[in-house]
């Protein structure tokens, strides 16, 4: 998941972990990120649909239709094993990242 | 953006209504919050649209993902539909065991022979010597036919002089002659094989030195010290490959010999035997052994551009010369080159050649046969195929299965042909004269494997798609109608049109084999002009070492040839230098006994 766009990556990245706690449908996952990121990250809504399918091409989640809370059918999102894996080893990564990063910026002064 | 305009299949259409379904019930949950929020339900909507962004963009970028997943869903399902065919294929030639066995066994022998011959036919006929620039080397005869005499001869020292030195097309020319030293002083004596060559011999043939250096023209003079040079075999066998050999005097027929080098592995001359050992002729321009004496063979490289009718001219040009100098040897002796390739493999071609044609008559025979075989299997399982049809299998789809059976025999066969033919090969290299033995390894390798695949995916493709075409044509229409009757009058039109050229290939292939017969049986039948029946031949030598005068020699020819008169079982008992139509005379000391059983007697217990 690590590209040139670090966007993408991040988009994906919580996708994953909004995954965590069960299947959902695309807009419960977009609702998931807006929440959680105090609707900071998301500037089009659209873009995560693209991304989901991504990661369902790379075999990180897989599709199961289902009924939403208002009763509709709707596809949902499951973490595949492969899309636990990985989300581990992202995580981690963006963790080291991070911190690397956070040293290196708060040394000395601005 | 750009996208290639690609066919939608059934995959991609679903997901593209599974995204519009996806972004509508986003679109319109979203617009449900908004609300929520106390908008209108227009401007729910319409921010729900603007927070959502180019919901085209999206959709053709989703389904961009989609289409290479169907491709490889494509690919996949086509695998799925491969290995089916397979299970099915292999169930199906289980089922009916006597027809898989009696078509395995038909394609491994037509395949296997093709194989045999073919590991045989290319070092022969396909690869070029083992030479650098092997076609422009030729043998070089004199021409006795105006004398009456219809085989090439060898020369004469004189001539090959003559013809070496007043060429203008030959950029080398190297004379041989047979050499039987006996050698002692190391380990038991035993005679070898050699060869006395001229100087630029090994040169000229591109050999290499393993160890040491090879003979020179300089090793070539009366005077020069006599040297040799060991083939690599000779120098493994006895002197395991150690390099002191260099410099070492050997005792070849009671004289010393110098060894100055060894030849590589990889050289072998163009002779019949492999020789152990080469040494110069060290002859004196003016050798006893003159222009009546027929003793070099002769061959020359012919400078670039030049062809053989223009060297042959030239070298016409000399013998006439030579013709009017000395009329009382050299009248109507003229120049007769071959191609050393030819030399070397002329005999053995057309027979290789013949086998050839026969065997790949025996392959085309096996796969009409296989095709009838296939066809009347085919009408057999017309029902079978029908209602395969009817659940909606396409008639691409059944002519696979169809066409995968023949490919999984036409496999099977191939593998059990590569075995049969590694026998054959084995089996036909000693049969091959050992001259065409040398010339290459014969023997399956990548080259003959190939050979083999490629015979075996035609034979699949000969004898599985006309049935194939035929089942998947008609058991559409007529199967289900016409149930296990054999389905419509084509069939039988193509299996008598299969029978018909069987048949004709069949007698191609006896009047073939009748022809080899014949000349097989004609060729037992020459009148040699002497009984060969009931008569041994046993070659006995007196090397040198122990037989120094010529007498001694004689005296134990004559005790041998006393002692097996005596023998009860021999009736005659006679010696000579040469054996009848054996050619020889090139070794210095040979002895030959002739003996012959009476009838009464069973064999063995003569020697």
């Amino acid at each position: 998941m690590a590209g040139s766009d670090i966007y993408t990556g991040s988009l994906e990245l919580l996708i994953l972990k909004s995954l965590t706690w069960g299947a959902r449908h695309g807009y419960a996952v977009g609702q998931w990120i807006r929440q959680g990121t105090g609707n900071a990250l998301v500037v089009q809504e659209g873009a995560l649909y693209p991304a989901l399918h991504r990661l369902e091409r790379k075999g990180f989640v897989e599709e199961e239709w289902g009924i939403t809370d208002t009763n509709r059918e709707a596809k949902f999102y499951k973490l595949t094993p492969e899309g636990r894996k990985q989300l581990r080893g992202e995580v981690a990564r963006w963790q080291a990242h991070v911190q690397l990063m956070t040293a290196a910026l708060s040394a000395g002064k601005l | 953006m750009t996208r290639k305009t690609v066919h939608l299949g059934q995959g991609d259409e679903r997901a593209a209504r599974d995204v519009q379904r996806e972004i509508d019930l986003h679109l319109d949950m979203r617009a449900r919050e908004f609300e929520a929020q106390g908008m209108t339900p227009a401007a729910a909507r319409q921010a729900a649209l603007d927070a959502f962004g180019d919901r085209r963009e999206i959709e053709a970028e989703v389904r961009g993902l989609h289409t290479s997943t169907v491709r490889e869903r494509a690919q996949r399902d086509w695998r799925t539909a491969l290995r089916q065919d397979l299970t099915v294929a292999v169930r199906g030639l289980r089922r009916t065991p006597a027809f898989t066995v009696v078509a395995l066994l038909t394609l491994a022998l037509g395949i296997g022979a093709n194989t045999a011959i073919f590991s045989v036919l290319r070092p022969v006929l396909l690869r070029p010597l083992p030479y650098p620039e092997a076609d422009r080397l030729v043998q070089v005869w004199s021409d006795h036919r105006a004398l009456g005499r219809q085989e090439p001869e060898w020369l004469t020292p004189p001539d090959f002089d003559d013809w070496r030195d007043q060429n203008s097309t030959f950029s080398a020319m190297a004379a041989y002659r047979g050499w039987g030293p006996d050698i002692t002083g190391s380990g038991d004596p035993r005679s070898l094989s050699g060869v006395a060559v001229s100087g630029n011999f090994l040169s000229m043939l591109g050999a290499r030195p393993a160890v040491g250096r090879l003979l020179t023209p300089a090793d070539d003079t009366p005077g020069a010290e006599p040297v040799i040079v060991l083939s690599d075999a000779l120098w493994q066998r006895q002197f395991g490959g150690d390099s002191a050999i260099v410099g070492r005097l050997l005792t070849l027929n009671g004289e010393p010999w110098r060894v100055v080098g060894v030849t590589d592995a990889a050289f072998r001359p163009p002779l019949a035997n492999a020789p152990d050992l080469f040494r110069t002729m060290r002859r004196a321009p003016t050798d006893s052994c003159g222009r009546g004496c027929i003793v070099l063979r002769v061959i020359g490289r012919l400078k670039p551009d030049i062809t053989l009718a223009q060297a042959q001219g030239d070298l016409a040009r000399i013998a006439e010369r030579q013709a009017r100098d000395f009329p009382e040897t050299n009248a109507k002796v003229g120049a007769w080159l071959v191609p050393l390739h030819e030399q070397l493999t002329g005999e053995t071609k057309p027979a290789l050649l013949a086998l050839a044609g026969a065997v790949g008559f025996v392959l085309l025979i096996a796969c009409v046969n296989l095709a009838n075989l296939l066809l009347v299997r085919g009408a057999g399982r017309s029902r079978e195929l029908g209602v395969r049809a009817a659940l909606g299998a396409g008639r691409g789809r059944i002519l696979r299965q169809l066409l995968v059976e023949s490919a999984v025999l036409a496999v099977l066969g191939g593998t059990l042909g590569l075995l049969v033919g590694m026998a054959g090969s084995s089996t036909l290299a000693t049969l091959v004269p050992e001259n065409i033995r040398s010339l290459g390894e014969i023997g399956v390798d990548g080259t003959v494997v190939a050979f083999t695949a490629a015979i075996t995916l035609a034979s699949g493709m000969l004898f599985g798609m006309l049935p194939a075409l035929h089942a998947a044509r008609t058991n559409l229409m007529d199967a289900l109608r016409s149930g296990t009757r054999e389905a419509g009058g084509r069939g039988g039109a193509l299996r008598s049109s299969l029978v018909v050229s069987e048949v004709a290939l069949a007698v191609v292939l006896l009047v073939g084999a009748g022809l080899l017969m014949r000349s097989f049986l004609l060729m037992q039948r020459v009148e040699l002009g002497f009984r060969t029946d009931r008569a041994l031949v046993s070659p006995v030598f007196f090397p040198r070492s122990r037989y120094e005068q010529p007498q001694r020699a004689v005296q134990a020819t004559e005790n041998l040839l006393a002692r097996l008169r005596a023998h009860p079982a021999v009736a005659s008992a006679e010696a000579s230098d040469v054996t009848p139509l054996g050619g020889g005379g090139d070794q210095d000391v040979t002895a030959i006994a002739i003996g012959e059983p009476p009838r009464t007697d069973g064999p063995g217990g003569i020697w």
